[in-house]
C-alpha cells in the first residue's frame, strides 16, 4: 500500500515536471537529431523509462539532473543506433551536408550543434539549459574536471571556428 | 575574438537553440504517455477533489445555467446531463454509471480527455471531448475534433509567438508579456443530448484577441451514426423555411444592429450554414460576429421552428 502511494506520487511528480518542460526536452533531443520525428520519439522514450524507473526517484533536488541525464542518454543511443542500422541514408547525408553550409543567422548555434557529442552535450547544458558544472558532471555521469575539460575544449574550439568565419 | 564577442555570439546561439520550433504533436504525445502511466493533471486531481464531494455533481447542472422544462422527456435529459458531467470527473464514477440498467446506453456517449500546459508565455487549457459510440460516423467526428483542436493550438501558439516578438521589439519586456498571463482554452458546450441526438459546439478561444475564437458546431444522430443535417429536421425545404423564419425574426427586432441585404446583411442560408439543436430539437442557425450584424451583436442566433 505505501509503497503504491509512493509510486504514484513519484509519476505525479514526473508528470508535473515534464508538462512544464516538455518544450525544453524538445530542443535538446531536436539538437541532437535534427529531426521532427526522431526528436519526439526521444522525448517520449525518456518520458517512459523515467516512469517506468520512478522509484529512482528519491530526491526531487535531483529531478532535472536525473531526467537530462535520461533523455542526453536517448539522444545518444538514438544516434548509434541510426548510424549502426543505417550508415548512409540519404536524409542523414543532407543533414551533415546542412551542418557544412549553415545559413549565415544560425552560423553559432550551427557550429555548436556540429562539435562531437560529448562536448556538444556541456556546452548545450552549460549555455542552452544554464546548468551548474557540478549539475552537468551528475548528468553525463563524469567527474567535474572531465566536464571541465569537455566544455573548455568545446568552446576552444567554437572560438577558432568563429575566428576563421571572421577573417573570410 | 575578444571573450566579450565571444558571449555575445554565445548569448545569440541560445537565441537560436530557443527558436526551434515546437511540433504541434509534442503536447498530445506527452499528455497521452504521461496518462498512460496514470498521471492526472492539477486539473483532473480537482475534479476528482470535487467528486469526493458528491454534492457537487449537481452544482455542475447550475454551474451550465441550463433552464430545463417540467416535461418528463426534459427531465430525462437532464438526468443524462448530469450523469454525463459525474462522468467526465472520473473514471470510476463512469464504470459505477454504465452497471446501472437503463442508464448505461446514454451516460457512455460523452467523455473528455483534458489536460493543460503553460510554457512561461501562456497557459492552454484543453478540454477535448469524445464521443463514445460505435460506428464510422462518430469515429469521424472525434478525428475532426482531434484535428481542429490540435490546429487551433499550432495557430495559437504561432499567433501568441509573433504577438511576443512584436511586443518585445516595441520595448517590452519578457518580465511584462509573462504578467500578461495569456491563456488558451479550447472547451466545448453539449446543446442536445438525448439518446438519439447529441449536439455539441466546439469552441476555441485566445484571450488576449477576440478574433481568434472558432466555433465548430457538431450534430449526431447516435441512432444511425450518421451527421444530422438541416434537411433532415426541416425538411426539403429547409432553405426556404429557415430563410422566412430568419426574416421574420430580423423585421422584429427593433435593435437596428442588423445589417440590409445592401449592407451585406442575411440573404440566405445554404447547407453548410452552422447550427445547432436546442433543448426542444428545433436547430438554432448561429452566424459570425460581423457576418450579418453590427459586431455589438455578437453572434446572432435564430431558433427555426419545425
Amino acid at each position: 500500500m505505501e509503497q503504491e502511494r509512493k509510486s504514484r506520487e513519484a509519476v505525479q511528480r514526473i508528470g508535473d515536471y515534464v508538462s512544464e518542460n516538455q518544450e525544453r526536452f524538445y530542443r535538446l533531443a531536436f539538437s541532437y537529431v535534427r529531426e521532427q520525428q526522431a526528436a519526439l520519439d526521444i522525448v517520449q522514450n525518456a518520458i517512459v523509462k523515467a516512469l517506468e524507473h520512478s522509484e529512482q526517484l528519491r530526491q526531487t533536488e535531483y529531478m532535472k539532473t536525473w531526467f537530462y541525464r535520461i533523455l542526453v542518454n536517448e539522444s545518444l543511443n538514438y544516434i548509434k543506433k541510426a548510424q549502426r542500422e543505417e550508415p548512409r541514408e540519404p536524409e542523414q547525408m543532407a543533414r551533415l551536408a546542412e551542418t557544412e553550409a549553415p545559413e549565415e543567422s544560425e552560423e553559432i548555434h550551427e557550429m555548436v550543434l556540429g562539435l562531437p557529442e560529448e562536448m556538444k552535450t556541456v556546452v548545450m547544458l552549460r549555455f542552452y539549459e544554464d546548468m551548474k558544472l557540478e549539475d552537468i558532471a551528475r548528468v553525463t555521469g563524469e567527474n567535474l574536471s572531465k566536464v571541465k575539460y569537455r566544455l573548455y575544449t568545446g568552446l576552444e574550439k567554437l572560438r577558432k571556428a568563429m575566428g576563421k568565419e571572421a577573417a573570410t | 575574438m575578444t571573450e566579450d564577442d565571444f558571449r555575445k555570439e554565445m548569448e545569440m546561439a541560445k537565441q537560436n537553440y530557443e527558436q526551434i520550433e515546437i511540433p504541434k504533436e509534442l503536447g498530445e504525445m506527452v499528455a497521452k504517455t504521461l496518462d498512460k502511466y496514470g498521471y492526472e493533471t492539477r486539473e483532473e486531481q480537482e475534479r476528482k477533489e470535487e467528486t469526493a464531494k458528491r454534492g457537487k455533481v449537481i452544482q455542475m447542472r447550475e454551474r451550465k445555467k441550463r433552464s430545463f422544462g417540467k416535461t418528463a422527456g426534459i427531465a430525462a435529459a437532464c438526468a443524462v446531463f448530469c450523469f454525463t458531467a459525474g462522468l467526465n470527473i472520473s473514471p470510476a464514477f463512469a464504470e459505477e454509471v454504465s452497471k446501472v440498467p437503463g442508464l448505461s446506453a446514454v451516460s457512455k456517449v460523452l467523455t473528455f480527455r483534458s489536460y493543460s500546459f503553460s510554457d512561461g508565455d501562456k497557459t492552454i487549457d484543453v478540454n477535448v471531448p469524445q464521443v463514445q459510440a460505435d460506428g464510422d460516423y462518430t469515429e469521424q467526428v472525434n478525428e475532426e475534433i482531434q484535428r481542429i483542436v490540435s490546429d487551433y493550438q499550432t495557430r495559437a501558439n504561432a499567433d501568441i509567438a509573433a504577438y511576443k516578438e512584436a511586443f518585445l521589439a516595441t520595448g517590452g519586456t519578457e518580465e511584462e508579456f509573462a504578467a500578461k498571463d495569456i491563456q488558451v482554452k479550447v472547451d466545448y458546450d453539449v446543446k442536445c443530448e438525448t439518446e438519439e441526438i447529441l449536439s455539441l459546439v466546439l469552441t476555441g478561444w485566445e484571450d488576449w484577441n477576440a478574433s481568434t475564437a472558432v466555433m465548430e458546431y457538431y450534430n449526431i444522430s447516435l441512432a444511425d451514426d450518421s451527421e444530422i443535417t438541416l434537411e433532415d429536421l426541416l425538411g426539403e425545404n429547409y432553405i426556404q423555411t429557415a430563410n422566412e423564419q430568419i426574416q421574420e425574426q430580423i423585421a422584429a427586432d427593433d435593435s437596428g444592429l442588423f445589417f440590409t441585404p445592401e449592407e451585406g446583411g442575411f440573404t440566405t442560408i445554404t447547407e453548410d450554414t452552422n447550427f445547432y439543436i436546442n433543448q426542444a430539437g428545433n436547430p438554432v442557425i448561429v452566424f459570425q460576429k460581423y457576418e450579418i450584424a453590427a459586431g455589438a451583436a455578437g453572434m446572432p442566433e435564430f431558433e427555426i421552428v419545425k
